[in-house]
């Protein structure tokens, strides 16, 4: 019989911490899917590593952290749309619930790994941008700033700006693409 | 609305009650989809994160401490190197324009038969003879080939029946997407850092030389090397293989199994 005192202790809260901060990246990317706003969903990753200092003594050792980080990451998302009050008909926990299953079945290890090689290449890529588009990009996807605001304050057409939003996220890809394949291949 | 349209006004928040639906179905009933999704939002979130980042980076850079302001006139050597790389910029430009073999590596279209469109900017038009092709024409075969052509090189890319393939920009190499259908392709010798590529749903195919077929529908993506080597990359985990003479593989959202010889 195992005496309690035999099973293994629990990870320090820095530990535990340090752990869960390498799934950063995708912890955001599940917030956002599950609350549509780039902002929220920091703040929902960030009281996720809150809470998983506090809880570490519950966190069982040989257990994955990034799962439960995500079941956190979950548990908040949906105290945070509740509380703005958006979860209104089923059909929204319906969509929430699917999304999220949509990502336990799809995040996995493999995803993680190629997220990491994506974003160093995103980084390159991006850099290279004259900085009216990088306003641009962050404008539409990070502040939510709609397409006919964004036209006003440049004095360009809402269909301009539509199209020069298109062709940047075309441009980033192919340069992405170009980043991660090309180096590789041997002739 | 097409699928990625609908995500990112999923992730926007904009989508209508029918949209709404829409989304619902095409998670519940298609797993494509579901990873697709990721994809997105994966993309976006990182997007924003990198772009955040170097905008935080550039206005660092921005701050300079003042410098006390002189008693002497300062002779205005910005003014100068910057006329003086204009004019080195001019010079070279001129020299590049002069030496540089005119329409080398531009793609052409040959096509023979009137099952062939072609779409650009929105029109479309049967094709019966050889026209120059631009980034972004699209090349929709519906009963008969067509064969894409590349000036000064060997290169020749047959689009097969029923088929659809769009020219990329290539701003480092040529660049197709097969979005549905099969093409053909003997690619010459293409340079290291400036391989020919070609993407399809599941897929990208990178060829610095070689001869080959490649088949994509909705639910799987298949390269058959006849000849030569070919990088074959799946788009989901980013795991690749490389597929020698008398191989093949297949890329489905699952990513590509090893290249096994052909039957």
């Amino acid at each position: 019989m195992t005496e309690p005192n035999d099973r293994p202790a629990a990870p320090s809260a820095e530990d535990l911490l340090r752990a869960a901060f390498k799934y950063h990246d995708a912890l955001v990317s599940q917030a956002f899917a599950l609350l549509q706003d780039w902002s929220l969903a920091q703040d929902a990753v960030q009281e996720t590593f809150i809470v998983l200092q506090k809880k570490h003594a519950e966190f069982r050792s040989g257990s994955s952290v990034f799962a439960w980080a995500r079941q956190m990451v979950r548990y908040e998302a949906l105290n945070l749309l509740r509380a703005r009050g958006r979860e209104t008909c089923v059909g929204d926990e319906a969509l929430f619930a699917l999304v999220d299953a949509q990502f336990e079945k799809n995040l996995n290890h493999d995803a993680l790994a190629a997220l990491e090689q994506q974003k160093a290449a995103l980084h390159h890529c991006l850099d290279r941008l004259e900085p009216d588009a990088l306003d641009l990009l962050l404008g539409f996807y990070r502040d939510r700033v709609s397409c006919d605001d964004l036209a006003s304050v440049r004095q360009r057409s809402v269909n301009a700006i539509r199209l020069t939003l298109s062709r940047l996220r075309s441009r980033l890809r192919d340069c992405v693409r170009h980043r991660l394949v090309g180096a590789e291949m041997t002739p | 609305m097409n699928r990625d349209e609908l995500f990112e006004n999923y992730l926007r928040g904009e989508l209508s009650s029918s949209e709404t639906a829409e989304l619902k179905t095409l998670l519940e009933r298609d797993d494509e989809a579901g990873r697709a999704l990721v994809g997105c939002v994966n993309e976006t979130n990182l997007l924003v994160r990198v772009a955040a980042q170097i905008e935080r980076d550039r206005a660092d850079r921005k701050i300079v401490p003042l410098r006390p302001p002189s008693a002497r006139p300062v002779f205005p050597w910005r003014r100068v190197s910057l006329a003086a790389c204009l004019v080195l910029f001019a010079t070279f430009a001129f020299v590049l324009i002069r030496l540089r073999p005119s329409e080398m590596n531009s793609p052409q279209l040959l096509a023979s038969d009137a099952a062939v469109q072609l779409t650009r900017r929105d029109q479309v038009r049967p094709c019966q003879e050889t026209l120059g092709l631009k980034a972004g024409d699209v090349i929709t075969t519906t009963g008969g080939k067509a064969t894409i052509v590349y000036k000064g090189e060997s290169t020749r890319v047959e689009i097969q029946p029923d088929s659809v393939v769009q020219l990329a920009d290539a701003a480092g190499g040529k660049h197709l997407e097969l979005r549905q259908g099969a093409i053909t392709a003997r690619v010459a010798p293409q340079a290291a850092d400036q391989p020919m590529l070609i993407t399809t749903l599941h897929a990208w195919v990178t060829v610095i030389g070689a001869e080959f077929k490649l088949r994509a529908d909705p639910a799987s993506t298949t390269l058959d090397v006849l000849e030569g080597k070919v990088q074959f990359t799946c788009r989901f985990d980013l795991k690749k293989v490389l597929v020698t003479t008398g191989h093949c593989s297949t890329a489905d959202s699952c990513g590509p199994p090893p290249a096994r010889p052909l039957p």
